[in-house]
Protein backbone atom coordinates (compact mmCIF):
# COMPACT_ATOMS: atom_id res chain seq x y z
CA UNK A 1 0.00 0.00 0.00
CA UNK A 2 2.96 2.15 0.67
CA UNK A 3 4.51 1.75 -2.40
CA UNK A 4 1.48 2.57 -4.64
CA UNK A 5 1.20 6.04 -2.41
CA UNK A 6 4.52 7.10 -2.95
CA UNK A 7 3.94 6.08 -6.83
CA UNK A 8 1.28 8.02 -6.86
CA UNK A 9 2.64 11.37 -4.78
CA UNK A 10 4.98 10.82 -7.54
CA UNK A 11 3.17 11.10 -10.20
CA UNK A 12 0.85 14.05 -9.10
CA UNK A 13 4.07 15.91 -8.46
CA UNK A 14 5.36 15.21 -12.04
CA UNK A 15 2.12 16.42 -13.23
CA UNK A 16 1.20 13.36 -14.67
CA UNK A 17 -1.59 12.78 -13.12
CA UNK A 18 -4.20 15.22 -12.18
CA UNK A 19 -5.25 13.94 -8.21
CA UNK A 20 -8.63 13.98 -6.17
CA UNK A 21 -8.86 15.21 -3.28
CA UNK A 22 -10.91 13.00 -0.56
CA UNK A 23 -11.02 13.42 2.97
CA UNK A 24 -10.61 9.96 5.11
CA UNK A 25 -13.67 9.56 6.74
CA UNK A 26 -13.30 7.74 10.42
CA UNK A 27 -15.95 6.64 12.42
CA UNK A 28 -16.06 6.54 16.24
CA UNK A 29 -15.11 2.84 16.48
CA UNK A 30 -12.49 3.38 14.05
CA UNK A 31 -11.09 6.12 16.57
CA UNK A 32 -11.26 3.73 19.69
CA UNK A 33 -9.51 1.46 18.04
CA UNK A 34 -5.60 0.57 20.03
CA UNK A 35 -4.43 -1.86 17.49
CA UNK A 36 -2.09 -0.10 14.16
CA UNK A 37 -2.59 -2.97 12.82
CA UNK A 38 -6.53 -2.73 12.61
CA UNK A 39 -6.04 0.98 11.68
CA UNK A 40 -3.88 0.10 8.66
CA UNK A 41 -6.67 -2.56 7.76
CA UNK A 42 -9.01 -0.46 7.81
CA UNK A 43 -7.25 2.32 5.79
CA UNK A 44 -6.54 0.06 2.86
CA UNK A 45 -9.92 -1.09 2.47
CA UNK A 46 -11.12 2.30 2.48
CA UNK A 47 -8.66 3.42 -0.16
CA UNK A 48 -9.29 0.31 -2.16
CA UNK A 49 -13.20 1.08 -2.05
CA UNK A 50 -12.07 4.44 -3.52
CA UNK A 51 -14.12 5.25 -7.07
CA UNK A 52 -10.87 5.54 -9.02
CA UNK A 53 -10.08 6.28 -12.76
CA UNK A 54 -7.37 4.44 -15.14
CA UNK A 55 -4.94 5.43 -17.18
CA UNK A 56 -2.92 3.11 -19.36
CA UNK A 57 -0.06 4.60 -17.49
CA UNK A 58 -1.16 4.73 -13.94
CA UNK A 59 -2.75 2.42 -11.62
CA UNK A 60 -4.69 3.91 -9.47
CA UNK A 61 -5.94 8.40 -9.89
CA UNK A 62 -6.42 9.80 -6.74
CA UNK A 63 -4.90 10.43 -3.86
CA UNK A 64 -6.20 10.50 0.22
CA UNK A 65 -5.40 13.85 1.87
CA UNK A 66 -5.70 13.02 5.88
CA UNK A 67 -6.76 15.53 7.51
CA UNK A 68 -4.23 16.74 10.35
CA UNK A 69 -7.17 16.78 13.20
CA UNK A 70 -7.95 12.80 12.48
CA UNK A 71 -3.87 12.36 12.60
CA UNK A 72 -4.16 14.09 15.79
CA UNK A 73 -6.82 11.93 17.45
CA UNK A 74 -5.01 8.72 16.50
CA UNK A 75 -1.44 10.27 17.09
CA UNK A 76 -1.09 9.10 20.40
CA UNK A 77 -2.62 5.69 19.43
CA UNK A 78 -0.72 5.06 16.51
CA UNK A 79 2.14 7.33 15.51
CA UNK A 80 3.82 6.65 18.79
CA UNK A 81 3.52 2.64 18.92
CA UNK A 82 4.46 2.69 15.33
CA UNK A 83 7.77 4.87 16.25
CA UNK A 84 8.76 2.88 19.60
CA UNK A 85 7.91 -0.06 17.64
CA UNK A 86 11.23 0.90 15.08
CA UNK A 87 13.15 2.46 18.19
CA UNK A 88 13.19 -1.05 19.51
CA UNK A 89 14.28 -2.85 16.47
CA UNK A 90 16.83 -0.31 15.76
CA UNK A 91 18.09 -0.38 19.12
CA UNK A 92 21.16 -2.22 18.73
CA UNK A 93 21.58 -2.82 16.13
CA UNK A 94 23.95 -1.66 13.19
CA UNK A 95 24.36 -1.21 9.29
CA UNK A 96 27.17 -2.87 6.89
CA UNK A 97 29.61 0.11 8.04
CA UNK A 98 29.25 -0.22 11.66
CA UNK A 99 26.66 2.76 12.06
CA UNK A 100 24.01 2.44 14.72
CA UNK A 101 21.06 2.15 12.83
CA UNK A 102 18.81 5.00 12.68
CA UNK A 103 15.61 6.51 11.28
CA UNK A 104 13.87 9.09 10.18
CA UNK A 105 10.50 10.72 9.45
CA UNK A 106 10.44 11.99 5.90
CA UNK A 107 6.54 13.53 5.63
CA UNK A 108 7.81 16.88 3.88
CA UNK A 109 4.41 18.05 3.74
CA UNK A 110 4.13 21.51 4.72
CA UNK A 111 0.81 20.71 6.84
CA UNK A 112 2.64 18.50 9.03
CA UNK A 113 5.38 20.93 9.76
CA UNK A 114 2.46 23.23 10.32
CA UNK A 115 0.38 21.12 12.83
CA UNK A 116 3.47 20.30 14.89
CA UNK A 117 4.59 23.43 15.11
CA UNK A 118 0.88 24.69 15.77
CA UNK A 119 1.70 22.58 19.08
CA UNK A 120 4.87 23.83 19.83
CA UNK A 121 6.39 26.72 21.88
CA UNK A 122 8.93 29.22 21.33
CA UNK A 123 12.03 27.36 20.11
CA UNK A 124 15.90 27.98 21.03
CA UNK A 125 16.64 28.89 17.36
CA UNK A 126 14.56 31.88 17.63
CA UNK A 127 11.11 29.69 15.96
CA UNK A 128 8.14 31.74 17.71
CA UNK A 129 5.40 29.87 19.45
CA UNK A 130 3.04 28.21 16.82
CA UNK A 131 4.93 28.50 13.58
CA UNK A 132 5.61 25.94 11.44
CA UNK A 133 8.71 23.63 11.94
CA UNK A 134 11.66 23.93 9.51
CA UNK A 135 12.04 21.31 6.19
CA UNK A 136 14.89 19.26 7.54
CA UNK A 137 17.91 20.22 9.86
CA UNK A 138 20.11 23.34 9.03
CA UNK A 139 19.28 27.21 9.22
CA UNK A 140 15.68 28.85 9.76
CA UNK A 141 15.40 31.32 7.24
CA UNK A 142 17.45 34.04 7.61
CA UNK A 143 19.37 32.98 10.70
CA UNK A 144 22.25 31.57 9.59
CA UNK A 145 24.89 34.11 10.37
CA UNK A 146 28.67 33.13 10.20
CA UNK A 147 28.43 31.53 6.30
CA UNK A 148 28.13 27.97 3.93
CA UNK A 149 31.22 26.47 5.76
CA UNK A 150 30.00 27.34 9.34
CA UNK A 151 26.41 25.75 8.52
CA UNK A 152 27.49 22.63 6.82
CA UNK A 153 29.91 21.90 10.01
CA UNK A 154 27.23 22.47 12.45
CA UNK A 155 24.82 20.50 10.44
CA UNK A 156 27.66 17.69 9.99
CA UNK A 157 28.60 17.24 13.25
CA UNK A 158 24.82 17.24 14.77
CA UNK A 159 24.43 13.88 16.32
CA UNK A 160 21.83 11.70 14.11
CA UNK A 161 21.19 9.08 17.02
CA UNK A 162 20.97 11.77 19.90
CA UNK A 163 17.48 12.90 18.59
CA UNK A 164 14.67 9.77 17.47
CA UNK A 165 13.34 10.76 14.45
CA UNK A 166 17.19 11.58 12.93
CA UNK A 167 18.48 14.18 10.90
CA UNK A 168 17.76 12.78 7.85
CA UNK A 169 17.17 16.18 5.86
CA UNK A 170 19.10 19.37 5.12
CA UNK A 171 18.13 21.82 2.14
CA UNK A 172 20.93 24.17 1.27
CA UNK A 173 20.01 27.27 -1.32
CA UNK A 174 23.20 28.56 -3.40
CA UNK A 175 22.90 31.05 -5.90
CA UNK A 176 22.69 29.94 -9.26
CA UNK A 177 26.46 32.13 -9.95
CA UNK A 178 28.10 28.91 -8.08
CA UNK A 179 26.83 26.31 -10.38
CA UNK A 180 27.42 28.33 -13.54
CA UNK A 181 30.64 29.90 -12.99
CA UNK A 182 33.25 26.32 -13.68
CA UNK A 183 36.06 27.33 -10.61
CA UNK A 184 32.61 28.25 -8.31
CA UNK A 185 31.12 24.14 -8.78
CA UNK A 186 34.42 22.68 -8.01
CA UNK A 187 34.40 24.46 -5.36
CA UNK A 188 30.78 23.61 -4.21
CA UNK A 189 31.82 20.21 -5.27
CA UNK A 190 34.62 20.25 -2.52
CA UNK A 191 32.35 21.68 0.16
CA UNK A 192 29.95 19.17 -0.13
CA UNK A 193 32.93 16.52 0.00
CA UNK A 194 33.57 17.41 3.33
CA UNK A 195 30.47 17.96 4.42
CA UNK A 196 30.27 14.50 4.03
CA UNK A 197 33.28 13.42 5.44
CA UNK A 198 32.47 15.62 8.68
CA UNK A 199 29.67 13.21 9.26
CA UNK A 200 27.22 14.79 7.16
CA UNK A 201 24.08 12.49 5.93
CA UNK A 202 22.34 13.80 3.14
CA UNK A 203 21.81 17.53 1.23
CA UNK A 204 19.79 18.50 -1.32
CA UNK A 205 20.84 21.93 -3.51
CA UNK A 206 18.49 24.58 -4.69
CA UNK A 207 20.20 26.69 -6.99
CA UNK A 208 17.64 28.64 -8.91
CA UNK A 209 17.52 32.56 -8.32
CA UNK A 210 15.76 34.13 -5.63
CA UNK A 211 14.66 37.03 -8.21
CA UNK A 212 13.56 33.79 -10.71
CA UNK A 213 11.62 32.56 -8.10
CA UNK A 214 9.64 35.74 -7.47
CA UNK A 215 9.24 35.96 -11.35
CA UNK A 216 7.72 32.60 -11.38
CA UNK A 217 5.06 33.68 -8.11
CA UNK A 218 3.69 36.40 -10.19
CA UNK A 219 3.92 34.67 -13.78
CA UNK A 220 3.88 31.20 -12.90
CA UNK A 221 2.62 30.21 -16.42
CA UNK A 222 6.20 31.26 -17.86
CA UNK A 223 7.65 29.07 -15.21
CA UNK A 224 6.11 25.94 -15.43
CA UNK A 225 9.66 24.00 -16.15
CA UNK A 226 11.48 25.74 -12.80
CA UNK A 227 11.70 22.83 -10.56
CA UNK A 228 13.15 23.02 -6.60
CA UNK A 229 13.79 20.50 -4.09
CA UNK A 230 11.88 20.94 -1.03
CA UNK A 231 12.48 18.51 1.69
CA UNK A 232 12.48 14.99 0.35
CA UNK A 233 11.17 15.21 -3.24
CA UNK A 234 11.34 17.66 -6.37
CA UNK A 235 8.25 19.74 -7.39
CA UNK A 236 7.60 21.94 -9.93
CA UNK A 237 8.15 25.64 -8.10
CA UNK A 238 4.36 26.84 -9.55
CA UNK A 239 2.68 23.97 -8.46
CA UNK A 240 3.86 24.56 -4.34
CA UNK A 241 1.48 25.96 -2.06
CA UNK A 242 2.66 29.76 -1.81
CA UNK A 243 3.73 29.24 1.91
CA UNK A 244 5.79 26.29 0.61
CA UNK A 245 7.25 28.50 -2.00
CA UNK A 246 7.65 31.89 0.38
CA UNK A 247 9.65 29.22 2.41
CA UNK A 248 12.14 27.93 -0.43
CA UNK A 249 12.73 31.45 -1.38
CA UNK A 250 13.54 32.78 2.28
CA UNK A 251 15.80 29.98 3.05
CA UNK A 252 19.28 31.44 3.09
CA UNK A 253 20.63 32.20 -0.33
CA UNK A 254 24.59 31.79 -0.44
CA UNK A 255 25.89 34.20 -2.38
CA UNK A 256 29.77 33.43 -3.62
CA UNK B 1 54.86 44.90 35.41
CA UNK B 2 56.10 44.00 32.22
CA UNK B 3 57.08 46.40 29.25
CA UNK B 4 54.20 47.17 27.66
CA UNK B 5 56.22 46.74 23.81
CA UNK B 6 57.53 43.14 24.89
CA UNK B 7 53.97 41.93 26.00
CA UNK B 8 52.49 43.66 22.51
CA UNK B 9 55.55 41.32 20.45
CA UNK B 10 54.48 38.63 22.65
CA UNK B 11 50.91 38.61 21.71
CA UNK B 12 50.63 41.12 19.13
CA UNK B 13 47.02 42.87 18.38
CA UNK B 14 45.14 44.15 14.99
CA UNK B 15 42.13 45.59 14.55
CA UNK B 16 40.16 43.31 12.27
CA UNK B 17 37.10 44.27 10.40
CA UNK B 18 36.36 41.05 8.28
CA UNK B 19 36.63 37.63 8.38
CA UNK B 20 35.15 35.97 5.60
CA UNK B 21 34.88 32.32 5.25
CA UNK B 22 33.98 30.33 2.51
CA UNK B 23 35.96 32.27 0.22
CA UNK B 24 36.08 31.04 -3.26
CA UNK B 25 37.83 34.36 -4.94
CA UNK B 26 41.03 35.01 -2.68
CA UNK B 27 43.50 31.74 -3.48
CA UNK B 28 43.42 28.48 -4.33
CA UNK B 29 40.43 25.82 -2.46
CA UNK B 30 38.25 27.46 -0.17
CA UNK B 31 39.58 29.81 2.23
CA UNK B 32 39.58 32.12 5.06
CA UNK B 33 40.24 35.89 4.41
CA UNK B 34 41.20 37.68 7.64
CA UNK B 35 40.90 41.59 6.80
CA UNK B 36 42.72 44.16 8.86
CA UNK B 37 42.53 47.91 9.25
CA UNK B 38 44.91 50.21 7.39
CA UNK B 39 46.29 51.40 4.73
CA UNK B 40 49.34 53.49 3.14
CA UNK B 41 47.38 54.12 0.20
CA UNK B 42 43.84 55.69 -1.02
CA UNK B 43 42.48 53.79 -4.12
CA UNK B 44 39.84 56.40 -5.64
CA UNK B 45 37.76 53.22 -6.15
CA UNK B 46 38.42 51.57 -2.97
CA UNK B 47 35.38 48.51 -2.59
CA UNK B 48 36.14 48.74 1.35
CA UNK B 49 36.82 52.12 2.38
CA UNK B 50 36.37 51.07 5.79
CA UNK B 51 40.07 50.02 5.52
CA UNK B 52 41.54 52.54 4.70
CA UNK B 53 42.20 54.24 8.20
CA UNK B 54 43.68 52.53 10.89
CA UNK B 55 41.67 52.70 13.55
CA UNK B 56 38.23 51.24 14.33
CA UNK B 57 35.37 53.72 13.14
CA UNK B 58 31.67 53.65 12.69
CA UNK B 59 29.41 53.48 9.94
CA UNK B 60 26.18 55.88 10.34
CA UNK B 61 23.00 55.02 7.94
CA UNK B 62 20.93 57.97 8.45
CA UNK B 63 18.22 56.24 6.50
CA UNK B 64 17.81 53.63 8.98
CA UNK B 65 17.89 56.66 11.94
CA UNK B 66 14.26 57.30 14.22
CA UNK B 67 16.58 60.28 16.07
CA UNK B 68 15.90 58.04 18.95
CA UNK B 69 18.78 59.54 21.16
CA UNK B 70 19.73 56.65 22.61
CA UNK B 71 22.93 56.66 21.08
CA UNK B 72 23.49 60.48 22.26
CA UNK B 73 22.80 58.83 25.66
CA UNK B 74 25.22 56.34 25.69
CA UNK B 75 27.65 58.49 24.04
CA UNK B 76 30.59 59.25 26.43
CA UNK B 77 32.60 61.39 24.37
CA UNK B 78 29.55 63.73 23.26
CA UNK B 79 29.92 63.02 19.75
CA UNK B 80 26.25 62.09 19.07
CA UNK B 81 23.35 64.88 19.16
CA UNK B 82 20.02 65.53 18.41
CA UNK B 83 18.98 68.65 17.74
CA UNK B 84 15.71 69.69 16.25
CA UNK B 85 15.08 65.98 15.69
CA UNK B 86 17.90 65.75 13.69
CA UNK B 87 21.09 63.33 14.42
CA UNK B 88 24.19 64.84 14.46
CA UNK B 89 27.40 62.85 14.20
CA UNK B 90 30.23 64.64 15.54
CA UNK B 91 33.09 62.47 14.07
CA UNK B 92 35.93 64.37 15.27
CA UNK B 93 34.75 63.94 19.09
CA UNK B 94 34.27 59.82 18.38
CA UNK B 95 36.27 57.75 20.39
CA UNK B 96 35.04 54.53 18.99
CA UNK B 97 34.12 52.37 21.36
CA UNK B 98 30.90 51.32 20.20
CA UNK B 99 28.47 52.04 22.78
CA UNK B 100 26.31 53.56 20.16
CA UNK B 101 26.24 50.87 18.37
CA UNK B 102 25.11 48.69 21.12
CA UNK B 103 22.23 51.55 21.93
CA UNK B 104 21.05 51.58 18.54
CA UNK B 105 18.14 49.79 18.32
CA UNK B 106 17.69 50.67 14.19
CA UNK B 107 21.15 49.16 13.25
CA UNK B 108 22.06 52.91 11.75
CA UNK B 109 25.02 52.26 13.73
CA UNK B 110 27.87 50.03 12.71
CA UNK B 111 31.53 49.98 14.31
CA UNK B 112 33.96 48.68 11.47
CA UNK B 113 36.77 47.52 13.31
CA UNK B 114 37.55 45.48 16.46
CA UNK B 115 41.05 44.19 18.08
CA UNK B 116 42.01 40.89 18.06
CA UNK B 117 44.85 38.60 19.39
CA UNK B 118 46.87 36.47 16.72
CA UNK B 119 45.73 33.42 18.88
CA UNK B 120 41.78 34.72 18.87
CA UNK B 121 41.65 35.02 14.90
CA UNK B 122 43.86 31.74 14.24
CA UNK B 123 40.95 29.87 16.42
CA UNK B 124 38.46 31.62 13.88
CA UNK B 125 40.23 30.40 10.70
CA UNK B 126 41.01 27.11 12.08
CA UNK B 127 37.18 26.04 12.65
CA UNK B 128 37.05 25.51 8.40
CA UNK B 129 40.08 23.10 8.69
CA UNK B 130 38.10 20.57 7.35
CA UNK B 131 37.49 21.91 3.86
CA UNK B 132 41.13 23.60 3.30
CA UNK B 133 42.63 20.08 3.78
CA UNK B 134 39.95 18.89 1.26
CA UNK B 135 40.12 21.48 -1.40
CA UNK B 136 43.96 22.83 -0.96
CA UNK B 137 42.72 25.95 0.61
CA UNK B 138 43.99 28.31 3.84
CA UNK B 139 44.55 31.28 4.86
CA UNK B 140 44.28 34.68 2.87
CA UNK B 141 45.35 38.05 4.69
CA UNK B 142 44.05 41.20 2.96
CA UNK B 143 42.55 44.23 4.36
CA UNK B 144 43.44 47.48 3.71
CA UNK B 145 46.95 46.36 3.69
CA UNK B 146 47.48 43.58 5.70
CA UNK B 147 51.20 43.79 6.24
CA UNK B 148 51.43 47.22 7.73
CA UNK B 149 51.00 45.45 10.91
CA UNK B 150 54.32 43.34 10.27
CA UNK B 151 54.59 41.84 14.22
CA UNK B 152 50.24 40.57 13.65
CA UNK B 153 50.94 39.61 9.92
CA UNK B 154 54.31 37.61 10.61
CA UNK B 155 53.34 35.85 14.05
CA UNK B 156 49.55 35.32 12.08
CA UNK B 157 51.24 33.38 9.17
CA UNK B 158 53.76 31.78 11.08
CA UNK B 159 50.81 30.17 13.29
CA UNK B 160 48.80 29.47 10.20
CA UNK B 161 51.99 27.64 8.74
CA UNK B 162 52.88 25.48 11.98
CA UNK B 163 48.96 24.23 11.98
CA UNK B 164 49.37 23.37 8.07
CA UNK B 165 47.74 25.60 6.21
CA UNK B 166 48.49 27.24 2.81
CA UNK B 167 48.55 31.08 3.33
CA UNK B 168 48.42 33.75 0.57
CA UNK B 169 48.50 37.68 1.11
CA UNK B 170 46.55 40.02 -1.00
CA UNK B 171 49.06 42.90 -0.92
CA UNK B 172 49.74 46.56 -2.33
CA UNK B 173 53.39 46.18 -2.34
CA UNK B 174 53.52 49.66 -0.44
CA UNK B 175 55.40 48.64 2.62
CA UNK B 176 58.73 48.20 3.44
CA UNK B 177 61.05 45.98 1.83
CA UNK B 178 62.42 44.31 5.45
CA UNK B 179 58.44 43.41 6.37
CA UNK B 180 58.71 41.55 2.83
CA UNK B 181 61.47 39.92 3.29
CA UNK B 182 59.94 38.70 7.01
CA UNK B 183 56.92 37.69 6.01
CA UNK B 184 58.12 36.18 2.61
CA UNK B 185 59.84 32.07 4.02
CA UNK B 186 55.34 32.03 5.59
CA UNK B 187 54.06 32.75 2.40
CA UNK B 188 52.85 30.21 -0.01
CA UNK B 189 51.03 32.54 -2.88
CA UNK B 190 51.64 36.61 -3.14
CA UNK B 191 48.05 37.77 -4.40
CA UNK B 192 49.96 41.94 -5.72
CA UNK B 193 47.84 44.54 -6.72
CA UNK B 194 48.96 46.62 -9.80
CA UNK B 195 46.87 49.33 -10.06
CA UNK B 196 48.26 51.34 -12.82
CA UNK B 197 51.64 51.68 -14.52
CA UNK B 198 52.10 55.21 -15.08
CA UNK B 199 53.86 56.86 -12.09
CA UNK B 200 52.12 60.00 -12.41
CA UNK B 201 48.54 58.44 -13.03
CA UNK B 202 49.24 55.74 -9.79
CA UNK B 203 50.26 58.89 -7.90
CA UNK B 204 46.86 60.58 -7.96
CA UNK B 205 44.80 57.77 -8.08
CA UNK B 206 46.06 55.40 -5.10
CA UNK B 207 48.01 58.72 -3.26
CA UNK B 208 51.22 55.99 -3.41
CA UNK B 209 54.43 56.11 -5.40
CA UNK B 210 54.82 53.17 -8.18
CA UNK B 211 58.39 52.64 -8.11
CA UNK B 212 58.69 51.16 -4.84
CA UNK B 213 56.00 48.92 -5.58
CA UNK B 214 57.45 47.68 -8.57
CA UNK B 215 61.31 47.27 -6.53
CA UNK B 216 59.69 44.94 -3.96
CA UNK B 217 57.74 43.26 -6.51
CA UNK B 218 61.38 42.55 -8.52
CA UNK B 219 62.64 41.97 -5.13
CA UNK B 220 60.53 38.91 -4.64
CA UNK B 221 60.93 37.43 -7.24
CA UNK B 222 64.83 36.92 -7.33
CA UNK B 223 63.69 35.02 -3.98
CA UNK B 224 61.42 32.91 -6.32
CA UNK B 225 58.26 33.46 -4.78
CA UNK B 226 54.64 32.49 -6.36
CA UNK B 227 53.01 35.62 -7.54
CA UNK B 228 49.37 36.34 -9.37
CA UNK B 229 49.31 40.06 -10.44
CA UNK B 230 45.57 41.60 -9.57
CA UNK B 231 44.23 44.59 -11.51
CA UNK B 232 41.36 45.67 -10.18
CA UNK B 233 39.77 46.94 -13.55
CA UNK B 234 37.92 50.66 -13.15
CA UNK B 235 36.37 51.75 -16.70
CA UNK B 236 38.15 54.53 -18.43
CA UNK B 237 40.68 54.66 -15.56
CA UNK B 238 43.40 51.79 -15.93
CA UNK B 239 41.49 49.99 -18.82
CA UNK B 240 44.04 51.49 -22.11
CA UNK B 241 44.75 49.73 -24.59
CA UNK B 242 48.37 50.68 -23.75
CA UNK B 243 48.00 50.36 -19.92
CA UNK B 244 47.25 46.34 -20.68
CA UNK B 245 49.28 46.14 -23.21
CA UNK B 246 52.06 47.16 -19.91
CA UNK B 247 50.62 44.92 -17.60
CA UNK B 248 51.01 42.25 -20.30
CA UNK B 249 54.84 43.03 -20.45
CA UNK B 250 55.12 43.41 -16.28
CA UNK B 251 53.94 39.50 -16.33
CA UNK B 252 56.61 38.40 -18.58
CA UNK B 253 59.33 40.27 -17.48
CA UNK B 254 58.79 39.26 -13.71
CA UNK B 255 59.65 35.56 -14.15
CA UNK B 256 57.68 34.85 -10.49
CA UNK B 257 54.36 35.85 -12.07
CA UNK B 258 52.06 32.75 -12.67
CA UNK B 259 48.85 34.42 -13.94
CA UNK B 260 47.12 37.59 -13.82
CA UNK B 261 43.86 38.36 -11.94
CA UNK B 262 41.45 40.41 -13.43
CA UNK B 263 38.78 42.31 -11.08
CA UNK B 264 35.92 44.05 -12.67
CA UNK B 265 34.82 47.30 -10.31
CA UNK B 266 31.83 47.27 -8.15
CA UNK B 267 30.51 50.31 -6.45
CA UNK B 268 30.61 48.76 -3.06
CA UNK B 269 32.58 51.94 -1.90
CA UNK B 270 30.52 54.25 -2.31
CA UNK B 271 28.03 53.80 0.16
CA UNK B 272 30.15 52.54 2.75
CA UNK B 273 32.20 55.61 2.67
CA UNK B 274 28.71 57.77 2.51
CA UNK B 275 28.33 55.67 5.52
CA UNK B 276 31.83 56.64 7.11
CA UNK B 277 31.00 60.32 6.63
CA UNK B 278 33.07 60.22 3.17
CA UNK B 279 32.71 61.01 -0.24
CA UNK B 280 33.98 58.27 -2.53
CA UNK B 281 33.61 59.13 -6.81
CA UNK B 282 31.26 56.30 -8.26
CA UNK B 283 32.76 55.01 -11.56
CA UNK B 284 30.36 53.25 -14.29
CA UNK B 285 29.25 49.72 -13.68
CA UNK B 286 31.08 47.77 -16.36
CA UNK B 287 29.02 45.93 -18.76
CA UNK B 288 28.90 41.82 -18.29
CA UNK B 289 31.78 41.09 -21.06
CA UNK B 290 33.73 43.54 -19.24
CA UNK B 291 36.46 41.26 -17.80
CA UNK B 292 36.19 38.93 -20.64
CA UNK B 293 37.07 42.01 -22.59
CA UNK B 294 40.08 43.03 -20.41
CA UNK B 295 41.30 39.26 -20.25
CA UNK B 296 41.74 38.58 -24.20
CA UNK B 297 43.26 42.32 -24.47
CA UNK B 298 45.97 41.54 -21.79
CA UNK B 299 46.34 38.34 -23.28
CA UNK B 300 47.72 39.60 -26.38
CA UNK B 301 50.93 40.80 -24.53
CA UNK B 302 51.43 37.72 -22.20
CA UNK B 303 51.42 33.59 -22.17
CA UNK B 304 50.71 33.78 -18.77
CA UNK B 305 47.18 33.05 -18.18
CA UNK B 306 45.03 35.80 -17.80
CA UNK B 307 41.75 35.13 -15.78
CA UNK B 308 38.79 36.83 -14.37
CA UNK B 309 39.10 36.78 -10.92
Amino acid sequence: MNDRIHRLISAAQAGDIYPKLLKVEYDEFDQNLSSPQRIAKRLTEYMEAQPCAFSDDNELVGLIRFDGSVEAALFPRTGHRFYRSVARFAEGRTDFFGNPLTFGNLTGYHPHFAWHGANTKATPDGRVAGSAFLFGGGQAGGKDRSGLTSLLLSVAHMDPTGVMCGNSIFNLSVDERIVTDDASFEKLVLLVETYFKEGGLHIQLNHVSVEELRAAQKNPDAYKSVRVRVSGFSAYFVGLKESIQDDVIARTDHLV
Amino acid sequence: MTDSTQSQNQMPTAIVFDIERFAVNDGPGIRTVVFLKGCPLHCLWCHNPESQVQPPEILFSSQKCTACGRCAAACPAGAHVISKGIHLFDRSRCIHCGRCVRACLSGALELAGRSMTVDEVLAEVLRDKPFYDNSGGGLTLSGGEPLMNAPFALALLRGAKEAGLHTAVETSGAVARETLMEVAPYIDLWLWDVKHLDPACHRVLTGGELAPILANLEALNARGAEIVLRRPSIPGVNDSPDGLAALGALAERIESVSAIDIEPYHPLGVDKARRLGRSQKEYPFPPKDYVARICTEVARHTRKPVRPA
